[in-house]
């Protein structure tokens, strides 16, 4: 009796495991959506759509910037924009798009930009996010715009809720495993902890957790492991930097290559940004290697199989420099060499 | 085969594996069953401690990396640092000096391991790889040789944890796997539940210490065959002539 018991139970927690593998969930950082992916706006007049935004992290979201950029399509600025948005915080956005008389007529596929800053402690990252809809042009209407009420929302899968689940699972494997010690029982506790594994991976993979461990790791920033000191606080160039960059007469473009989990990368960008800010014929483009690594496989910001971050590459010459070690003598090199 | 001679190949696929990436087959999706670091420039795998302290920072709920912990914990517990790990194989390439130690010491790995994941929740950093010298090995002085790295400040901060722990070594045995490292705190907790473990006959036993003798982690197998700092290395299953001590895998009996 006692055997079916246990038996009854260890089926018990596989079919926890199994469903709350599907139950909870992990947003990125900041998990967007709009109410309606297919939008209709009248030719020269207005629509509006509710963009939602949840945290799904332990850290601020701050500053959130919709943009859209489509000729004929204007974002109209709400006053309501989030500036910041707490630890597993949920928002609403409400957006009003407004159409020039001359956009033609008929559905076009389209994507909406969010520029938003996330900080961990005093570091920094400006991430941008790009949501896919829909908009369909209609014929002039005299119709008054009717805006959607943006209620607020509370997150679909709150972190304690999450972790509740988690710490459950493992008082489960605690248990089976008391069971073990405690003497009679053999092999049903191993099977709960073997449950306990193969839900924890399959919820991983689920999550996509598998190539966030995968992309860490792919990724060589080079002050995490200690190869270079973690640069902090802002950038400053000494006067002599900044009479030789303002005297750089050719259009350069450079890529900024960083990861998010790169320490280093916020300095390094907020570097490039200010040597752009001192010449305007230096322009730059950041680029995140977990979303685009076939761009720094091309671009060879690879050292020895290994994408190597902070990196700033120079286009038309090809050269690299990477870390923040002495950046501003190593970036002024790099602006001056022959392309 | 002897039973040191399956180790030592064992050993020999775990360094292996650790270098794997000679073949150019890039970094997989596996989490290293020991202290291996990601930053090696022929690592395949991912360090279990460099990935928790990131996921840390994130603050994301580690399931993969929890499933995977608790995986290797069940097949092994700290059979992987014995048998499999690079860095405790290294720890047993300098095994001269057998000591004993009071068994209570060897908690401080917890301690390393709380303040892992506490100090990289409080400075967002992995401030443990940035002393591990395990890093120091398979990642600075790599990249010293390949240009990427420098001998600067964190250079020589990884050659002064490594070297004091290279002494270390040679003054105890096993002295990174018993007090330092923070991956086999974690795989401790498995060790009574493993399925690889050591199985003690009491009736065969004369209690004359040969195998406390020969334990390279200072423990008594006679005494307390499943102790959470056993690492299964099979030492004493070879020094015990009256055959009183076996490496078993399959679940533990009662204890």
């Amino acid at each position: 009796m006692i055997r079916r018991i246990r038996r009854g139970l260890a089926l018990v927690c596989l079919g926890l495991l199994a469903a709350g593998a599907f139950v909870f969930g992990q947003e990125p950082i900041l998990a967007f959506s709009l109410d309606e992916s297919q939008i209709a706006v009248p030719q020269g007049g207005e629509a509006v759509a509710i963009l939602r935004v949840e945290n799904g992290s332990v850290y601020p979201g701050e500053d959130l910037e919709p943009i859209l950029e489509v000729e004929g399509l204007t974002l109209l600025t709400e006053p309501e924009a989030i500036e910041v948005l707490a630890p597993f915080g949920a928002a609403a956005i409400t957006l009003r798009l407004s159409a020039s008389a001359e956009l033609p007529l008929g559905p076009s596929s389209q994507t909406l930009g969010v520029l938003y800053t996330y900080c961990i402690g005093e570091l920094c990252y400006q991430i941008s996010e790009e949501i896919p809809f829909t908009v369909t042009v209609e014929p002039p209407s005299e119709a008054p715009v009717e805006v959607p009420v943006a209620l607020p929302v509370e997150p679909a899968r709150p972190f304690w809720l999450r972790l509740g689940g988690l710490l459950a699972g493992l008082l489960v494997v605690a248990a089976a495993i008391f069971l073990r010690r405690a003497g009679r029982a053999r092999w049903t506790p191993y099977a709960v902890v073997i449950l306990f594994v193969l839900g924890g991976l399959a919820y991983g993979v689920v999550l996509n957790q598998h190539e966030q461990a995968q992309g860490i790791g792919a990724v060589l920033c080079t002050s995490c492991v200690g190869i270079e000191e973690a640069q902090r606080g802002e950038p400053e160039l000494t006067p002599m930097g900044i009479a030789t960059i303002e005297g750089i007469g050719e259009e350069i473009e450079l890529l900024v290559f960083h990861a998010v989990w790169c320490h280093a990368c916020p300095y390094v960008a907020a570097m490039v940004e200010e040597v752009a800010r001192h010449n305007p014929r230096i322009r730059y483009r950041s680029v995140d290697v977990g979303e685009t690594p076939e761009l720094a496989e091309r671009s060879g910001v690879i050292r020895s199989g290994r994408t190597v971050v902070p990196a700033v590459l120079r286009v038309d010459t090809g050269e690299i420099v990477f870390g923040a070690e002495k950046l501003e003598a190593r970036l002024i090199d790099l602006l001056e060499g022959e392309p | 085969m002897r039973l040191g001679s399956r180790r030592r190949i064992a050993q020999a696929a775990g360094l292996l594996l650790g270098l794997f990436g000679v073949t150019g087959i890039g970094m997989t999706h596996l989490i290293f069953p020991g202290l291996h670091c990601y930053a090696c420039p022929l690592a395949v795998t991912v360090c279990p401690i460099g990935l928790i302290q990131n996921l840390v920072v994130f603050g994301t709920i580690p399931y993969f990396w929890i499933g995977a912990i608790v995986a290797y914990g069940l097949i092994a517990g700290r059979g992987f640092c014995g048998w499999f790990c690079p860095f405790g194989t290294l720890n047993d390439l300098l095994a001269f000096r057998k000591v004993r130690i009071r068994d209570s010491v060897s908690y401080s790995k917890f301690a390393i391991l709380i303040g892992t994941l506490v100090a990289a929740w409080v400075f967002a950093d992995t401030m443990f790889c940035k002393l591990c010298p395990a890093a120091s090995i398979e990642a600075s002085i790599p990249y010293l040789f390949l240009g990427v790295a420098k001998v600067n400040q964190p250079f020589l901060i990884h050659m002064a944890t490594l070297g004091a722990t290279l002494v270390g070594m040679v003054l105890i045995a096993r002295f990174w796997c018993r007090y330092l490292c923070p991956m086999g705190a974690i795989l401790s907790l498995f060790n009574r539940v493993s399925l690889l473990h050591l199985r003690l006959a009491p009736d065969r036993c004369t209690g004359c210490r040969v195998c406390a003798d020969s334990c390279p982690m200072g423990l008594d197998p006679h005494i307390d065959h499943d102790n959470h700092n056993c690492i299964k290395c099979g030492e004493c299953v070879e020094a015990c002539k009256l055959g009183a001590l076996s490496l078993r895998y399959g679940p533990q009996g009662k204890r």
